[in-house]
């Protein structure tokens, strides 16, 4: 079952569409450490986020209500803040309230494994580890896709 | 320009499937042990003082045999020279959180540890958390973790030793331990030659 | 003068034009124009494909599979259209009684104006082409002026046609007098109003029909033909009412390249030696001459010549050409003989349609395209007659359908074989099938599957590490087993304190690898217990297939064997009945090719006894004296067919321009 690229992901620069998904352990705003391998078997949303852009407002309630929906059908949420300031992008996050783990990366290996450039960026994980869409944005709406994407990616 | 009647011919099906029936992934089952045989018992009559010390030794030193190897494989793999390992021995709860590792005051891991890794040590299990090399010498080596105990007590605590690295390999658990005077889970480091 | 004239008369009388041949294309031979039905969005598949061969004037296979897709039940939408369709396409093949049943149904049912009116006209044309024409009239009545303008172009006409027919010359009159329709349709409108008019005596308005026809501007072939008629028409009329000078005129307006010239020439003879004029009679009769002997005209030619010689008292010339005449006569009626021969044989109508294409049941078959043999000379009226056309048609359309008999004799053995073939393959394949089914133990593979999944779980649920080792994991843990049973036997001893630390670290190592790798592999196994599953879904899909194909019935005691039997059966019937037709119409065209033939040879023969006479005549006359001078004897009557013959002509069902 193979889609790629939609037309929101990031077209130009190389895409880690299609190739397992580099592993990472973070910590949580819960104080719990996640290390994304350990949900192999499960399908994996990883948004990368920053609170200076604009469309986590709005994202992130939207991420809650898919994560709130299909925990049981087996999909993850994970949210992680790309941000510096640690503590403003932890205040942000406790202030969201959201059900799904928030983790924190200070560091740069991160941004570079998972080409990051613009922000935000969600990603879709299968139950293999492999990364299987990825979209750069977020409208009101667009969780829509995500779902079709997801609702497919847990039938595997 | 005539009318052909069409005709479907219903395929008699009598090739079934049976690829998936290959149960390749079926865990087998455990498999006959192969070395470190049992020592055997010597049968009675032969059994003078001599020969038991005389078997003795040489269940020893099979087993020793049996160890070398396995440690080759496991601990030591090709070119590596300095390896660390992280241990738990503890009685009460706790939750490890992190350890890190400078040698020669350059770090050289910081590794969190989920819920899951955390619990695989308190069952035992030995995390090889790094594998490098250092030149022949004095260097020093320091190593700390952060975890939760009871009632939510956060601890951190360190250790650090100073070795001394020769031609061969070298190889140091770490290991957090409460059992020590105090019970508070501490790092003790062990050298292995 | 007065003498000469009635002299005359006999000639004129025989050769009087009261029917031409007819030359123009009768209603059946043309398409019957599909536009008759309004354009419309196909809504069913089937009809579409019906009209697919129809437009491809394939009108057998446009039948057959309106047929078969009425008896399927898959032409809902269409309906009424269909009908018509299929009705229209009964009355070109010639099907009148299948036609008409067709639309008398229409009729009977709650149908829309549109359909009505169109069943009504085709009814009226089925009761014409039938003869009956008065059930044609009222039909034909129903219909409303509303309707295409096309359609009613030949409402009209058909009207017209049929009250000729009756000889109710006089309403003919008043339809064709009051209907105005478009021009080409009003030209032969006219022209047959013309005729009826001549036929009633009443030259004088006849007159200006015919020379409006006569005189039309018109660069289509058909339309010129017309035109010509006309004009010959109205030439003869004019000469048989004493009005040569006003019909010689006339007469020289048909094209001299026409397919009438001939005719036109003997009249503008006629006309001058109405006039008195022999020497001038001479000129268009002595071209006529030169002409082949198989055209009547010049047949007549051959006469009036030396005639005009004898009223120019050129004995000796008109002697002469009076014998190249009986000797010409002579040879003419051998080779008719020999043609009489030729078609007795059998051979007439093979050659008419050897270049036929003989595999759709085309319309247009064109007498241009006569074969090059004796026999086809004489018979070009006959050939251009209706009678024979439609015999031909029907000869055609068996042997067409006679072929297709055969194809489909053919197909029905292929069934035939087909069913044993399968019905061996079948009972080939029951053990088989039988075997699989039997050594398919679905159950047990289902049940392990399920054990499989179930121990996936306990494992996931005891977190046991080991289970999902790798199989040098697995030797390797085993190994360390045994170790540490080995330490546990001697658990106090010191020296072993250094291994069971060893130990003590390996295992830990190998616990945390296995335990890394723990969630990775324990998906790999529930995908594969997923793939398994759907294998054996796959597994059990096919399994109830064979099971269902295993129980089918078997083939030849069921429905298709009888089936294929019974139309077999069918099929030979209809071929032997078609043989019998076929060949009875061969006959009846050859017996009307005789039929004309013979009447060719009575005609020349009595042009010969004409001649002959004339001939003896002369010699009396001249050995007589010219105080004896034998009586100027009227010349036989030539038969009535010495002149063209005025029918009324009909146009084609769709004017010139209308395409489908």
């Amino acid at each position: 079952m193979g889609f790629a690229l939609t037309a929101a992901s990031i077209a130009a620069a190389p895409s880690i569409v299609g190739k397992p998904a580099p592993d990472f352990v973070l910590r949580g705003l819960d104080g719990r450490n996640l290390r994304l391998s350990e949900f192999r078997g499960q399908v994996v949303l990883v948004n990368f986020w920053t609170r200076s852009d604009g469309n986590s407002r709005q994202q992130m309630p939207a991420l809650d209500r898919i994560n709130i929906t299909y925990q049981r059908a087996g999909l993850v949420v994970l949210g992680v803040s790309v941000d510096e300031d640690l503590r403003r992008s932890k205040e942000f996050a406790a202030a969201m309230s959201v059900s799904y783990p928030i983790l924190f990366d200070t560091g740069s290996e991160i941004g570079k494994d998972y080409f990051l450039q613009k922000m935000p960026m969600t990603i879709l994980v299968d139950r293999s580890g492999v990364v299987r869409y990825s979209a750069v944005g977020f409208r009101r709406g667009d969780e829509r896709v995500y779902l079709d994407h997801i609702r497919e990616l847990l039938r595997e | 320009m005539n009318l052909k009647l069409p005709i479907v011919s219903v395929t008699v099906c009598a090739v079934l499937l049976f690829a998936g029936l290959a149960m390749g992934q079926t865990p087998p089952p455990a498999p006959a042990p192969a070395a470190a045989p049992a020592p055997d018992a010597p049968p009675p009559e032969l059994k003078t003082l001599d020969q038991e010390v005389q078997g003795l030794k040489k269940d020893v030193v099979d087993l020793n045999k049996d160890l070398f190897v396995l440690q080759e494989e496991l601990l030591f793999p090709a070119n590596t020279q300095v390896a660390l390992y992280i241990s738990m021995d503890v009685g009460a709860f706790f939750a490890l959180d992190s350890v890190t590792v400078k040698i020669d005051n350059k770090e050289v891991k910081n590794y969190l540890y989920t819920a899951r890794e955390a619990d695989a040590l308190l069952k035992g299990g030995v995390q090889q958390i790094y594998l490098g090399n250092l030149k022949v010498g004095k260097h020093e080596l320091v190593a700390f973790f952060t975890g939760k105990g009871p009632v939510e007590r956060g601890y951190k605590r360190g250790a650090t030793i100073n070795f001394d690295k020769g031609v061969g390999a070298k190889y140091l658990e770490l290991k957090i331990t409460d059992r020590v005077p105090k019970h508070q889970p501490e790092f003790m480091i062990k050298d292995w030659e | 003068m007065q003498g000469v004239i009635n002299t005359l008369r006999p000639f004129l009388l025989g050769g009087l034009l009261l029917a031409m041949p007819a030359a123009a294309v009768q209603a059946k031979n043309v398409k019957p124009d599909p536009n008759g039905l309004a354009p419309h969005v196909v809504q069913d598949l089937s009809y579409g494909d019906v009209l697919f061969y129809f437009y491809q004037d394939d009108y057998f296979d446009s039948i057959t599979r309106l047929l078969a897709a009425r008896q399927l039940g898959r032409v809902p939408h269409t309906q009424e259209e269909a009908e018509l369709l299929l009705g229209g396409l009964y009355l070109s093949l010639g099907q009148h009684v299948e036609a008409g049943r067709i639309f008398e149904a229409l009729l009977k049912k709650n149908t829309s104006e549109f359909v009505r009116n169109r069943a009504w006209f085709y009814l009226g044309k089925v009761w014409y082409q039938r003869g009956y024409l008065e059930e044609s009239e009222r039909a034909l009545r129903q219909v409303s002026d509303k309707i295409d303008p096309r359609i009613n172009a030949e409402r009209y006409m058909l009207l017209a046609q049929l009250m000729m027919r009756q000889g109710r010359y006089d309403d003919a009159i008043t339809a064709l007098s009051s209907w105005k329709g478009a021009p080409d349709w009003t030209a032969y409108a006219q022209f047959n109003l013309g005729v009826a008019l001549v036929r009633r005596d009443r030259l004088q308005e006849a007159i200006a029909y015919l020379d409006r026809v006569g005189t039309m501007q018109t660069r289509s072939e058909e339309l010129l033909a017309l035109r010509d008629k006309a004009n010959l028409a109205l030439g003869f009329a004019l000469l048989q009412g004493q009005r040569a000078k006003e019909a010689k005129p006339i007469l020289q307006r048909v094209r001299l390249e026409g397919p009438y010239s001939s005719k036109a020439l003997l009249g503008v003879g006629w006309a001058d030696a109405g006039m008195g004029e022999f020497k001038r009679a001479l000129a268009p009769w002595l071209e006529l001459r030169k002409r082949s002997l198989l055209d009547s005209a010049v047949q007549e030619s051959f006469l009036t010549v030396p005639y005009a010689y004898v009223q120019l008292s050129a004995f000796g010339q008109a002697a002469e050409f009076y014998n190249t005449a009986i000797e010409s006569f002579d040879s003419e009626l051998k080779r008719i003989d020999d043609s009489i021969e030729g078609i007795r044989s059998g051979k007439l109508l093979d050659r008419l349609l050897s270049d036929d294409k003989k595999d759709t049941l085309t319309w247009y078959w064109q007498l241009s395209n006569l074969p090059d043999a004796p026999e086809s000379r004489y018979l070009y009226a006959l050939l251009a007659s209706n009678e024979f056309q439609e015999g031909l048609k029907n000869y055609r359309e068996l042997n067409f359908m006679s072929r297709n008999l055969d194809d489909w004799r053919d197909d029905v053995s292929a069934y035939d074989d087909m069913l044993d073939t399968r019905q061996e393959a079948y009972n080939r394949r029951v053990p088989k099938a039988d075997a699989v089914l039997a050594a398919t133990d679905l159950d047990g593979l289902t049940q392990k599957r399920v054990d499989f999944e179930s121990r996936i779980n306990e494992i996931e649920k005891s977190n046991d590490v080991a289970a999902l080792g790798t199989p040098q994991e697995q030797e390797t843990w085993a190994r360390l087993k045994n170790i540490e049973d080995y330490l546990a036997t001697h658990p106090n001893d010191p020296d072993l304190a250094d291994m069971r630390e060893k130990h003590r670290l390996m295992k830990g190592v190998m616990y945390w690898r296995l335990s890394e790798s723990f969630k990775a592999r324990l998906w790999n196994e529930r995908r594969s217990v997923k793939e398994l599953e759907a294998a054996l879904k796959e597994t059990q899909k096919r399994a109830v297939l064979v099971r269902q194909a295993r129980v089918g019935t078997p083939l030849t005691t069921g429905g298709y064997a009888s089936r294929v039997a019974a139309i077999r059966s069918r099929i030979d019937q209809l071929h032997e009945r078609l043989a019998d037709v076929s060949e009875r119409q061969n006959e009846f065209l050859q017996s009307l090719a005789i039929q004309e033939l013979e009447g060719q040879k009575q005609r020349i023969e009595t042009y010969q006894i004409q001649a002959r006479y004339e001939l003896a005549a002369i010699y009396d006359r001249t050995s007589n004296g010219p105080a004896n001078g034998p009586p100027k004897t009227t010349p036989a009557a030539p038969p009535p067919d010495a002149a063209p013959n005025a029918t009324p002509s009909t146009p084609p069902d769709t004017p010139p321009q209308a395409k489908p």
